[in-house]
């Protein structure tokens, strides 16, 4: 039976109290980011920081809206209440940034003791606390602050008269602190603020806030010594780059402009833009036009927009180059540059206006949050390579992304230290990728038909040497010649080397290294199309794994029936069906084991239709079983100095991308699986037309076929759950193949139709 | 008896997994759900075969168009209480669709004994069990159903039903295709029915009393 009901309120102990709001806030620059937070979120145009060697005591003051008793009873002195949860809109339109009632522990990590005024329309409040006493054994309800009302202004709280630093002093007197806003004294610190302490924290500030919002909004820092101009902090900018990209996204769009200021062509532009192929347009956007690019978020692979609207600015900022390179892409000078990104940081993440910290800090795990670095160790190349991408150093990559506390799925980590790990912050990181790697095409573009310039001209260069040296030489002859006209005056000739001998050590030394070379070559053929044969060998997992298990259950069953039921016909049954599946083995085989043999390691002339006559059998028994139908026609006379592993890696690498196409998961099921592969002859090499019925190409590719042909390029990235459903090896393994048959493929079909995937190749010729 | 609904777009194990089930389980009977194009048929088939617990298997994408994975999505949609398990050749790690819980999948090779192995044997037997007791519990959840429904067609013929008529049509859904009750004429599941029975019946009783009068 109940009796005298009774309600407990529950507390909670000071001490734990004080210990959360540490945890919030364990970095000075934590603290001192919080503090100005809380002045640009009460509308101030200014905030002050000075700290006093003399007293060793911080003055801090900004010129917002101040505080009423209502807000520092209600919302200031209950921790964990934030009067900026729900209105977040400032009256001069700013979006607040705090929104946990923790900033004021920014200050019980500063210091022990804090004096703070603060004068509203209502009047000025003076509040003292002593955070040592949140120590103890005491009740958070049973520890107080003190509050007078006070008619003392601003800048007499400070005690502005008494600073040392008499020439700041003279400036903060002009800013206009004579009406609202706050200030504090913060006595017994908990830090020692030395140069190095105030050169941290300068820098630290220098990044808080992106460089536009510096006009309605200046941040004073400085101590005893400082002088005026180092006291007032400016907003770490780049002034000089070689590329910015511009980039918003809305709604559905993606929007991306980008500005190449890299290139210098010394007053032979006309020679260069002739010679290396650039077009009127591409001669635009090198002379500073904006390239402008728009896809659909669906195009660039994400099936919805998870986080709202958002902006930024990249930069490309390279460190250092040689002068090989400088001569051979072009670029402009870039002596003296600094690494920016010890100053500037990498790529910085700003909410409403202020840093989300650790993103792009120099030095911080999160520097490189994007994972640039790896991204750049998987794929090496350099920015002239035909076959392979280049991709951005992490210290190479600048610039500001702008959120807001509007966009969803981006909330704070409690901690403070960053934006909580979920879907809306991979999709933030997949775009922001999706916008780098659109400038590394850029520029790996230009990047290209400069190198391919610059081998043309060497070329020529080497042949003018070659000619040169051939004229030397026949001077020298003519001269000799003509001395040995005359008498002989000696015998005695100098020394010289059998000119046959020199002859043979050359051929020798040719024949060497082109065997060295030929050795490389087709160490690298034979690693394709061991891949190849992973590529497929994976595409029949399944098959494979069915048929295994199938003749396992085939002889399990035989075996049951004489063990249990004496059913020896059900049984003879069984084995047969074992057998059946068992020669489905031999197609696989086939076309996986059968393709590294090393009679196909040679290259030598075929004839196209006579060499690919048993593969394409295998395969046609092979898509048999998967109820895929192959038209395969091939002219009689195509002959090809090729090797035959080479021809069949493509083939085979196009049909596994088909299959898989054909099982894709739609809403419907497929018509008809088909097919088509015709090869003709051209010139003196061969043309392949392929096409097949499945779903197409992802709208990822759908715009840029051209991109399946890049490596690691696969399937979706929808969900974070959602693996990728291909290597994406096998495409980019069809594209080298062709480029070393100096050939070409035409991807362009697949723009113009909804259903299947068309390709058209051609090789030598 | 318990009914164990098997669905492959290539079935050609079924019989051998028929016997190899009957043999180890007196109780469960493996019945074939096949001759279907859409979602829908497969639905209707469930209901008609009374099934009590279903293997799909996974890679159905050929023949259906879809996968098993989204199949139990769309049956269980409609079927809340009925357990599917998604039978693969491959490695179950290998579905990632996130759409059925890892302990839903199982290998194709769970039925291959090797000639009686004990430890393949163990875990055979397991699955067999899981599977009982999962039709076990559907049939009770069904039995449950029933007396709920009853409660409610009595206050439909009560003309009380009003809210609960949702939950009354979902109820007469499930059960009457697996012919626990009897079908009712469709004008009979309309709301007004029983009012205009009522007033009908009024009607009657008024012409018959008129009657009586002369």
């Amino acid at each position: 039976m109940r009796k005298q009901v009774r309600e407990i309120e529950f507390d909670v102990d000071a001490y734990t109290a004080r210990l959360i709001g540490r945890e919030n806030v364990s970095k000075l620059e934590g603290a001192v980011l919080e503090i100005v937070k809380n002045a640009y979120d009460a509308d101030a145009s200014i905030c002050c920081l000075y700290y006093s060697n003399a007293e060793d005591r911080i003055y801090i003051v900004d010129n917002g809206c101040g505080m009423k008793e209502e807000v520092l009873r209600t919302h200031w002195m209950t921790i964990g209440n934030s009067s900026k949860k729900n209105a977040y809109v400032t009256k001069n339109g700013r979006i607040q940034t705090g929104a946990k009632g923790i900033g004021r522990f920014a200050l019980d990590r500063m210091s022990d003791q804090c004096d703070m005024l603060t004068i509203s329309e209502e009047g000025g409040l003076e509040w003292i606390v002593d955070w040592r006493d949140f120590d103890g054994s005491k009740k958070i309800s049973e520890v107080k602050a003190r509050v007078y009302d006070t008619d003392v202004r601003l800048l007499e709280h400070v005690e502005i008269e008494s600073w040392k630093n008499r020439a700041v002093a003279a400036e903060i007197e002009k800013c206009g602190f004579s009406g609202t806003g706050t200030a504090f004294r913060l006595d017994h610190l908990h830090d020692i603020w030395d140069e190095k302490t105030m050169n941290r924290l300068r820098n630290h500030l220098e990044n808080l806030l992106p460089p536009d919002v510096i006009q309605n909004f200046r941040i004073w820092f400085f101590n005893d010594e400082t002088s005026v101009e180092e006291a007032l902090i400016n907003s770490a900018n780049v002034d000089s780059y070689d590329y910015r990209i511009d980039f918003q996204v809305t709604a559905d769009f993606l929007n991306i402009q980008i500005i190449r200021n890299e290139f210098d062509f010394r007053g032979e532009e006309q020679e260069v833009y002739r010679e290396a192929g650039f077009n009127e347009q591409e001669q635009e956007f090198l002379q500073g036009k904006r390239k402008e690019e728009s896809f659909t978020l669906e195009e660039i692979g994400e099936k919805e927009n998870f986080i709202g609207d958002f902006e930024g600015i990249l930069y490309f900022y390279k460190i250092s180059t040689n002068k090989k390179d400088q001569e051979r892409f072009y670029y402009k000078d870039i002596t003296g540059r600094a690494n920016l990104a010890k100053k500037f940081g990498g790529i910085k993440l700003y909410r409403d206006q202020f840093r989300v910290r650790p993103y792009g800090e120099y030095g911080d795990n999160d520097f490189d949050w994007l994972e640039l670095s790896a991204r750049r160790n998987r794929s090496p190349a350099g920015l002239g390579k035909e076959n392979g991408n280049w991709r951005v150093g992490s210290e190479q990559m600048l610039g500001t992304v702008s959120i807001s506390r509007k966009n969803s799925n981006l909330e704070d980590a409690s901690n403070r230290n960053g934006i909580q790990e979920g879907s809306g912050f991979s999709q933030l990181k997949r775009i922001l990728l999706f916008v780098i790697a659109e400038f590394e095409r850029d520029r790996q573009s230009v990047g290209r038909k400069l190198a391919r310039y610059a081998d043309k001209k060497d070329q020529l260069k080497a042949q003018l040497e070659r000619m040169r040296q051939l004229a030397e030489e026949r001077k020298k002859w003519e001269a000799e010649q003509s001395a040995k006209q005359e008498p002989e005056k000696t015998k005695i000739l100098p020394p010289a080397a059998n000119p046959e001998d020199v002859m043979n050590l050359v051929i020798n030394m040719e024949q060497k290294q082109e065997e060295e070379l030929e050795e490389l070559r087709n160490e690298n053929k034979m690693l394709q199309t061991l891949a190849t044969t992973g590529i497929i060998t994976n595409m029949f997992m399944h098959e494979i794994r069915t048929s295994t298990n199938n003749i396992g259950l085939e002889l399990n069953a035989a075996y049951e029936a004489i063990e249990y039921d004496n059913d020896v016909e059900y049984a003879l049954q069984n084995i047969l069906r074992a057998i059946r599946v068992k020669k489905n083995f031999a197609s696989w085989f086939g076309i996986t084991i059968e393709s590294i043999k090393k009679d196909k390691r040679r290259r030598r002339r075929h004839n196209i239709q006579t060499m690919l006559e048993q593969y394409m059998n295998t395969w046609r028994d092979i898509l048999d079983k998967s109820d895929t139908a192959l038209i395969y026609e091939c002219e009689s006379d195509i002959e090809l100095f090729c090797f035959e592993f080479d021809i069949e890696n493509i083939i085979s690498n196009l049909i596994a991308n088909s299959l898989a196409s054909f099982d894709r998961e739609m809403d419907r099921r497929l018509e008809k699986r088909e097919i088509c592969l015709q090869i003709y002859r051209r010139g003196n090499g061969l043309s392949m037309n392929y096409q097949d019925s499945g779903w197409g190409l992802i709208p990822k590719y759908k715009k840029r076929p051209e991109l399946i042909l890049e490596p690691f390029e696969s399937g979706y990235h929808f969900g974070e759950e959602d693996e990728d459903d291909g290597t994406g090896m096998g495409m980019w393994i069809v594209n080298r193949t062709i480029s070393e048959y100096n050939g070409t493929i035409d991807l362009s079909n697949n723009q113009k139709t909804e259903m299947g995937f068309y390709a058209t190749i051609v090789l030598g010729g | 008896m318990y009914r164990v609904g098997y669905i492959d777009d290539e079935p050609t194990q079924f019989e051998n997994y028929r016997r190899s089930l009957r043999r180890r389980c007196k109780e469960l009977e493996l019945v074939l759900i096949d001759d279907c194009k859409s979602k829908q048929d497969i639905l209707d088939k469930i209901y008609e075969k009374q099934i009590d617990v279903l293997l799909i298997d996974y890679k159905m994408v050929k023949n259906y168009g879809f996968n098993g994975t989204t199949l139990i999505n769309y049956i269980n949609d409609s079927m809340r209480d009925i357990q599917c398990f998604i039978m693969t050749a491959v490695d179950t790690e290998q579905i990632t669709d996130g759409l059925v819980a890892r302990r839903d999948k199982y290998s194709k090779s769970i039925f291959d004994t090797e000639a009686a192995d004990q430890k393949k044997e163990s875990e055979l037997k397991d699955f067999i069990q899981v599977l009982l007791e999962c039709a076990k519990v559907f049939q009770v959840r069904r039995q449950q159903k029933l007396e709920r429904y009853r409660e409610l067609l009595d206050k439909k013929h009560r003309g009380e039903l009003g809210a609960d008529e949702e939950e009354f049509l979902e109820l007469y859904k499930v059960l009457s295709s697996y012919g626990m009750v009897e079908k009712l004429p469709k004008n009979m599941l309309d709301s007004k029915f029983e009012e205009r029975l009522q007033r009908i019946l009024e009607l009657g009783n008024a012409i018959i009393a008129e009657h009586k009068m002369e």
